[in-house]
């Protein structure tokens, strides 16, 4: 029987003006099972508001220490709430919840990582898992200007080949992720492409790779209430040979394959 | 939870009508469990008092664009426009599953004419497993210009009518909170034969994205539900208490046995927890739980003996 689990907030790093990790011991049963691109539905406070609960994705785990780390942007009156959390308070989770990226069959080519901001969340422990399993690993993480980057030590700590796009040039590539990603496609040898960020890149994402003919998978973020499967709130509408239907984005998600997604309504 | 005390039995009116029993006073609201599978993987479903399916209609919905769902202060507006597999998608796909447990199954029906309920009624009357009909009447009546059915006394009535006319399932008609007076609505489906009434339903409400100056629900207005709307709904079961002699299932922003109290002792027989059940998924045993724990405290041997508790002064 799956169940709740609490976490307790060790420490928060603050990465940016408004954006933090968050650190929080749980139990190693929820550590263990945790894949990459899996969320976790967090109920920031259990005694109170906001009422639902918020999913964010596995930004990293640590075994050894019990670990679970949480990268969030302050947007709204759950992350302001846990701003200001301090170490010590408890949390309750759900999860690992959703399908995350998927077990590539083994290959030469390298995965490239695309993350445009805070979508870099989840592609730290994808790309630690990629590292452990002997895969080559490439991380092309966008950000605005220079003073919005983050994250480049993190990846290069567990080996990754690391590129810092920026939109104003301020910091490595002059320009957005994807232009650098169809750049990178055209010259390695790549066996597939994951990745999150804004849907309007995750878009280009599809875009870039289906022109290259190569696979990649794309992780989306919508509301959600139940995180479950259950409330039909956080749809994602899929290609099929019928034309389209809607799928979960909890459950069926929140990695779906580039090709498939249609972007209409996102 | 089950036990002699907590069980909950809605007597059929009609001639060789079936009754509703449910081994605790909790079932899982409709449109916010599924059918089970979900809520399953957390708890055992046969610990349930019942389970009130999602929505179905005649046919497949796809259900509306997104955003479906926003948070409010301490609610949630959902429009997610029934997305359902269809009645004969359900039938196949969730039956199969649902019998396999001893847990109440209460087929929650939605319908555009009068003639698609009882259509809809007829088909389940002979599949095996469905223990009840829940009428939703909060839904536009094409024939009648989008008119919401549950806002017309008459409208209520007929459709009770007929649809009790062609089962012989326990039917329970869920009631929607915006109207002006619920009392006379809950009497239209009692007089038109109804075995219980549920309310309440979602209460209509919007918001606004102040960056983009539009709705934030694609579809404009939604549902709201959650602890925003629990006053509200504990005021329209105790109206409906004083208006009807048939039993009222309670709902509307249950979280804990507490809450759950409140809605029997305002009239309720048994209660339905929706909402809560995507903050805790162990939401619906808890409240029982709860209950029970309420009832051995305090000497109750029926669970019966709370309803209506606090009209008695």
């Amino acid at each position: 029987m799956k169940r709740e689990y609490t976490g307790n907030i060790m420490y928060q790093e603050q990465l940016l003006e408004d954006c933090y990790r968050m650190v929080l011991k749980t139990d190693a049963d929820l550590l263990q099972q945790a894949l990459p691109g899996q969320f976790v539905h967090l109920r920031i406070n259990p005694l109170g508001g906001p009422l639902l609960r918020r999913p964010f994705s596995i930004h990293s785990i640590d075994q050894e220490q019990g670990t679970l780390s949480l990268l969030y942007a302050v947007v709204g009156q759950g992350t302001r709430i846990m701003a200001a959390d301090l170490p010590g308070k408890t949390v309750t989770l759900l999860g690992p919840l959703g399908t995350g990226f998927p077990h590539l069959p083994a290959s030469t080519g390298e995965v490239v990582l695309v993350g445009g901001g805070l979508g870099t969340a989840p592609l730290l422990h994808t790309a630690s898992w990629l590292q452990a399993a002997g895969r080559k690993t490439r991380v092309i993480l966008g950000f605005p200007s220079q003073d919005r980057a983050m994250l480049a030590s993190d990846f290069t700590q567990i080996g990754a080949t690391v590129h810092i796009t920026t939109e104003d040039g301020s910091e490595g590539y002059h320009g957005y992720p994807t232009s650098l990603l169809h750049k990178v496609l055209l010259r390695e040898s790549v066996q597939a492409v994951f990745a999150c960020g804004p849907h309007a890149m995750l878009e280009n994402v599809a875009k870039v790779c289906g022109e290259a003919g190569i696979d990649a998978w794309i992780s989306m973020e919508e509301k959600m209430a139940c995180g479950i499967g259950a409330c039909l709130g956080c749809v994602v509408r899929i290609r099929d040979e019928m034309g389209s239907h809607y799928e979960k984005a909890c459950l069926d998600g929140p990695v779906f394959k580039a090709s498939e997604v249609i972007f209409d309504e996102t | 939870m089950k036990h002699k005390g907590l069980q909950v039995v809605i007597p059929g009116r009609r001639e060789g009508a079936r009754s509703l029993t449910l081994d605790n006073p909790v079932i899982a609201a409709s449109g916010t469990f599924g059918s089970g599978r979900e809520y399953g993987e957390y708890l055992d479903l046969n610990q349930l008092g019942g389970i009130a399916v999602k929505g179905l209609t005649p046919e497949p919905r796809e259900g509306n664009p997104l955003p479906r769902i926003v948070e409010t202060p301490m609610g949630m507006l959902n429009s997610i426009g029934l997305q359902n597999p269809g009645l004969e998608g359900f039938i196949k796909e969730e039956m199969p599953f649902l019998r396999t447990y001893e847990t109440a199954v209460i087929a929650n029906i939605s319908g555009n004419t009068v003639a698609e309920f009882t259509a809809m009624a007829t088909r389940l009357e002979s599949v095996p497993g469905i223990h009840g009909l829940e009428v939703n009447v909060s839904c536009p009546n094409i024939h009648r210009g989008g008119e919401v059915f549950a806002t017309n006394p008459e409208m209520v009535q007929t459709i009770t009518e007929e649809v009790v006319k062609v089962t012989t399932l326990p039917v329970i008609v869920k009631l929607s909170p915006n109207v002006t007076d619920i009392g006379l609505i809950a009497q239209s489906a009692e007089a038109g034969g109804a075995d219980a009434v549920s309310l309440i339903n979602t209460v209509l409400g919007m918001a606004i994205d102040i960056k983009t100056r539009q709705p934030v629900l694609k579809r404009v207005m939604g549902g709201l539900s959650g602890p925003a709307v629990k006053p509200i709904a504990l005021r329209q079961v105790w109206q409906v208490y004083q208006a009807v002699k048939i039993p009222i299932i309670g709902m509307g922003g249950i979280m804990t046995a507490e809450d759950a109290l409140e809605f029997l002792m305002a009239g309720a027989a048994a209660v339905s927890v929706g909402t809560g059940n995507f903050v805790n998924p162990t939401a619906c045993i808890d409240v029982a739980e709860g209950i029970n724990a309420y009832m051995e405290k305090h000497g109750l041997h029926r669970v019966s003996e709370l309803t209506g508790a606090a009209h008695k002064q």
